[in-house]
């Protein structure tokens, strides 16, 4: 048995470093980071400046309402296209692409109690639109059966892409430029 | 482990040998706090007699280890007779002259002994910081909930609970899924049943809930809120038992000591089943399905090997199932009709968990005790249902089996004691079938009927892991000061992560009965089964993380006590609904197309870790306390003053918008963070509590609630989406939200119970029949802030509705009268 005083004096003695082991668990808790992370800052303005930009969105549209303009025309429909392709993207469409697509990259109609026919898309997302359009237009026979694949194009507009859009070589266009995205293949060991 | 496994068997075969032994008996009094001395104490088995000196104690020589009836004779207190249990050389035995108070005076770890029974305590004091303790008695007849004494911690500080909610509670601004309930440190899969009418633990084998709101020690786990840690009854002299009876549901326990008294053990067993849905029959329209039932059942055994060694087995658990179906009938009538989303819906609900636990208490002759337990715990969720685009049939099973033992030891007797526990959980997951996962989360109305909104995901998820844990605790004690330095280690292996909570408290307890208590911690929690799903969620989620510290202060007056607590939690690596968050690859286990496309790319996760918060705070606890079985005035007022504010991290669109991105974007959107915080959903500013109770006498009780709290949060809705989506014909409105989030709320909530106990006292026990009636004062509390999907924008619609609580009675005018919602029980104990 440790008589009492030699149990005072051992916690005397402790005393001292009990306290600085409790300060030193109550500063090892405060892990918040004191300091700006500046490079971190700049690798997300570089990934910004990545994002498109208007010229782009403009450029997209342009190449594919054009796609769609000759395509109509070889399909006799071209009033029938413009109606739609205003439908779809609601700015007012003439047979001129660049005076179309000029509005292209404004802002869109936005979804409200107004008018929900249309949701706003970001400018990757307008150009994911323009790019699958295009392609689309290019494969089709455009001579053939016009209405049909009008109708198609139709059914995978923004505002009903998803619930209606079954078109596969359109859906799946669409489906990987706003959903899956480019793959990137990670092997371990080859970054340098 | 393996050194674990041998020094178990070696106590358990060693734990047998018996020897005379002298034991010291005290003789105390509880309401003065103090010792009595020239008390004559007679052991009527060995016929000797002794007294107690001037500390109030005597030192009595046995024949052996076991039980023995002591007579305690002191001038002004009469005749005190307790049987006892000498169990080791130089025990402490404690003679109470009456019912202790709650804040017992250390007792060196040693059984508390009244004329009432015996209550084993811990070899040291459980933490004073941030703990409230109730007896069953103090919160079984609180008015307002119905007599589950399980709501009752709902009116302890640092507690946040809806008025009529489902048993959920917010401890201290941390979210309500981070909290852990336990039985007798047993893990507990959920606490009420559906729609929060019922526990799942019986009222009458419960013996005391403490409630852990923050900063509390290492021995508990997986946990960054609170811990609610129920005790149940540990003593059984006789066959008796306990029935009720409601409107929704029964329940009946019986319980006995092996043999003639209780020296064996004893056994306790209970169980509960409703019948809402027979209630519910009569008053569900044509037309809708609703078959609520549940089910809850308890076992509890314990057996006396010998003094020194006790086997405790326990078996409980509890099922809950739920059939909703509304028929699609073609009324075409908004102002008849269910919600346009819900006509043709349909769920089919079930849920389970069990916890079967063998366990094994050795306590030495030195002041050393050993409690090991081997169990399993599971919980299964199974979920059949359609609404709108989701289409959900899945299976959810997370359980597990443990190995657990955990020491307390005095180092050095009265200075420094030991607690440290370890724990091997095999872990076992399981969840197959389709899940549905919210892909919009910045929209706070999820449309179901928009496949933008929600999707079906498919599940096959198997593993079986190691989820390991250990912790060890100092306590140190030095004149007034008490210190409690410890850590915990934890492994979690279906994620892969190991964390070290270092934990303590400091506390300084003066001569005045003023103890002033400070403590910091950091906590972690493993995130729900489906988040960290590895075909439907994210298998690389982190542990959520918390940072708690507190101060107090508090002043016991003889039955009355004061304190004041202050707090500040820090909440990292939240688990949130994350539309950025994506992995590159993943198996497809769509049994339709995995063989045509067996792998898909860049597939969302759902969740990360992105989400932070804070919360901070006071309370204050006026409590005036009253032994269990005396007449007289007890209750206690609570105030507590918090706010609690979260960041998701989301990438926050301009506001007004709310635009259509390319995969390309969202990857880097992802990086892009937001500096918004904003109110928890849960939050609520200002909480009171007043209860006061007073017992007449044996046949009569009254007691009275006033319960005063801020509404929560909500955010205003400034229009409609003009009604895009339909069902089966029928136009549903989404509403539109402002972007200032969470900055508005309602009228405050308050109201004023009452509850009134008659008894009927038989020699085999008592019946009791209560009255409750609620909201007295009639007062029209607002209930929510709620928008009919049917209708488009308008003055009315979204509209305030009044929350329940009172009943309207026809009149002859048609007017109707309200009247306060009452309710009326039996309950008989035998």
């Amino acid at each position: 048995m440790i008589p009492a005083l030699q149990i005072h004096r051992f916690f005397a003695r402790q005393a001292s470093l009990l306290l600085a082991l409790f300060l030193t668990i109550g500063c090892a808790s405060d892990s918040a980071d004191q300091i700006e992370d500046r490079e971190e800052t700049v690798f997300y303005l570089t990934l910004l400046n990545g994002l498109p930009t208007a010229q782009e969105v403009i450029n997209a549209c342009e190449q594919s309402h054009q796609s769609g303009l000759n395509c109509s025309s070889t399909g006799g429909q071209q009033n029938n296209y413009l109606s739609a392709f205003e439908n779809a993207f609601g700015i007012d469409a003439t047979t001129s692409a660049g005076t179309t697509c000029s509005n292209a990259a404004g802002k869109l109609p936005q979804i409200t109690g107004a008018n929900p026919a249309v949701p706003e898309l970001s400018f990757g997302a307008r150009i994911c639109y323009f790019e699958c359009s295009k392609n689309y237009w290019d494969s089709l026979n455009c001579s053939v059966d016009y209405s049909a694949s009008l109708s198609d194009w139709s059914n995978c507009r923004p505002a009903v892409r998803s619930s209606f859009c079954t078109t596969t070589s359109l859906n799946d266009c669409l489906k990987q430029c706003l959903e899956t995205g480019t793959v990137y293949w990670y092997v371990p060991g080859t970054a340098n | 482990m393996r050194r674990l496994l041998v020094i178990i068997p070696v106590f358990l075969c060693t734990a047998g040998s018996l020897a005379a032994l002298d034991v010291r008996v005290r003789v105390y009094d509880p309401q003065e706090n103090k010792a009595i001395p020239d008390a004559t104490v007679i052991v009527l088995e060995t016929r000797q007699k002794y007294y107690t000196d001037g500390s109030g104690t005597a030192v009595v020589t046995l024949p052996d280890a076991g039980f023995y009836t002591f007579r305690a004779i002191a001038p002004g207190y009469g005749i005190l007779q307790p049987r006892l249990q000498a169990t080791f050389e130089n025990q402490l035995l404690t003679i109470f002259t009456s019912a202790p108070n709650e804040e017992k005076p250390d007792t060196g770890g040693t059984q508390i002994v009244t004329d009432q029974g015996i209550q084993v305590r811990g070899k040291e004091e459980k933490q004073n910081l941030s703990r409230y303790n109730v007896r069953l008695d103090e919160v079984k007849r609180i008015p307002g909930q119905f007599g589950e004494a399980l709501r009752g911690v709902e009116n302890l500080p640092g507690v946040n609970a809806p008025p009529f909610g489902n048993g959920d509670i917010v401890l201290r601004g941390a979210n309500e899924n981070a909290n852990t309930y336990l039985l007798d440190e047993l893990p507990v899969g959920y606490p009420f049943h559906l729609l929060g009418l019922n526990s799942v633990v019986q009222n009458d084998i419960i013996k005391s809930i403490d409630i852990y709101t923050g900063a509390y020690p290492v021995n508990f786990g997986d946990a960054t809120g609170g811990v609610i840690a129920i005790e149940t009854v540990d003593e059984v002299e006789k066959f008796g038992g306990h029935t009720t009876f409601t409107l929704w549901s029964a329940s009946v326990l019986f319980k006995a000591p092996f043999g003639e008294d209780s020296d064996k053990g004893y056994w306790i067993a209970g169980g509960r089943a409703s019948y809402l849905d027979q209630t519910l029959k009569a008053y569900i329209p044509s037309g809708f399905t609703l078959i609520p039932k549940y089910q809850d059942g308890q076992l509890k055994v314990r057996y006396n090997l010998n003094p020194q060694n006790t086997i405790y087995f326990y078996a409980y658990g509890s099922k809950d199932s739920l059939i909703a179906k509304i028929d699609d009938r073609p009324t075409w009538d908004p102002t008849t009709e269910p919600p346009p989303e819900f006509v043709g819906a349909s769920v089919a609900l079930d849920r389970v968990f069990h916890t079967e636990a063998i366990r094994h208490v050795y306590r030495s002759s030195a002041a050393f005790e050993l409690d090991t337990r081997v169990f399993y715990h599971n919980n299964i969720a199974f979920t059949d249902g359609t609404l709108g685009v989701i289409d959900i049939n899945q299976k959810l099973e997370d359980g597990y089996a443990s190995v657990r033992t955990e020491a307390t030891a005095e180092v050095l007797a009265n200075y420094i004691y030991f607690d440290a526990g370890l724990e091997a959980r095999q872990f076992r997951y399981r969840y197959n079938g389709i899940a549905a996962r919210n892909t919009d989360p910045a929209d706070q109305r999820t449309d179901l009927f928009d496949s933008n909104d929600a999707t079906n995901i498919f599940v096959n998820d198997s593993s079986d892991a190691l989820y390991t844990s250990g912790y060890g605790m100092l306590t140190l004690k030095y004149g007034w000061l008490e210190a409690k330095p410890g850590a915990r280690v934890d492994y979690f292996g279906p994620t892969k992560q190991r964390v070290i909570d270092p934990r303590g408290t400091l506390a300084l307890r003066f001569p005045t009965d003023t103890t002033i208590t400070g403590g910091a911690g950091i906590y972690h929690r493993v995130p729900d089964p489906q988040q960290y799903s590895e075909t439907s969620g994210n298998p690389d989620l982190r542990m959520e993380s918390a940072e708690h510290v507190a101060v107090g202060i508090e002043q016991l007056l003889g039955n009355w006590s004061f304190r004041v607590e202050a707090f500040r939690q820090i909440y990292k690596d939240i688990v949130v609904e994350d539309i950025y968050a994506q992995t590159p690859v993943r198996l497809n286990q769509n049994p339709l197309t995995r063989y045509q496309e067996p792998v898909l790319y860049n597939q969302p996760l759902f969740f990360s870790n992105d989400g932070t918060g804070w919360s901070d705070g006071f309370e204050i606890l006026i409590r005036l306390n009253k032994p269990e079985k005396k007449n007289g005035f007890y209750g206690w007022l609570t105030y507590t003053w918090s706010r609690s504010l979260r960041n998701d991290h989301q990438y926050v669109p301009e506001p007004g918008t709310n635009p259509v991105y390319s995969a390309e974007e969202k990857r880097i959107l992802a990086f892009l963070d937001n500096s918004r915080e904003i109110y928890a959903d849960f939050d609520r500013r200002n909480i009171i509590n007043l209860i006061i109770g007073y017992k007449v006498n044996r046949e009569w009780q009254i007691g009275v609630r006033w319960r005063y709290t801020t509404s929560r949060p909500f955010t205003e809705i400034t229009g409609d989406d003009g009604g895009v989506r339909e069902n089966n014909g029928r136009p549903i409105f989404d509403p539109v939200y402002s972007q200032r989030t969470n900055e508005l709320r309602l009228k405050p909530y308050h109201r004023l119970d009452i509850r009134i106990d008659r008894f009927f006292n038989y020699e085999w026990g008592y019946g009791n029949v209560f009255f409750e009636a609620l909201n007295l004062y009639l007062r029209d509390n607002p209930g929510g802030y709620a928008w009919d999907s049917s209708q488009p924008f308008s003055a009315t619609n979204p509209s305030i509705t009044p929350e329940f609580g009172n009943i309207v009675v026809p009149t002859g005018d048609g007017q109707g009268l309200r009247v306060p919602l009452f309710n009326i029980g039996v309950e008989v104990k035998f």
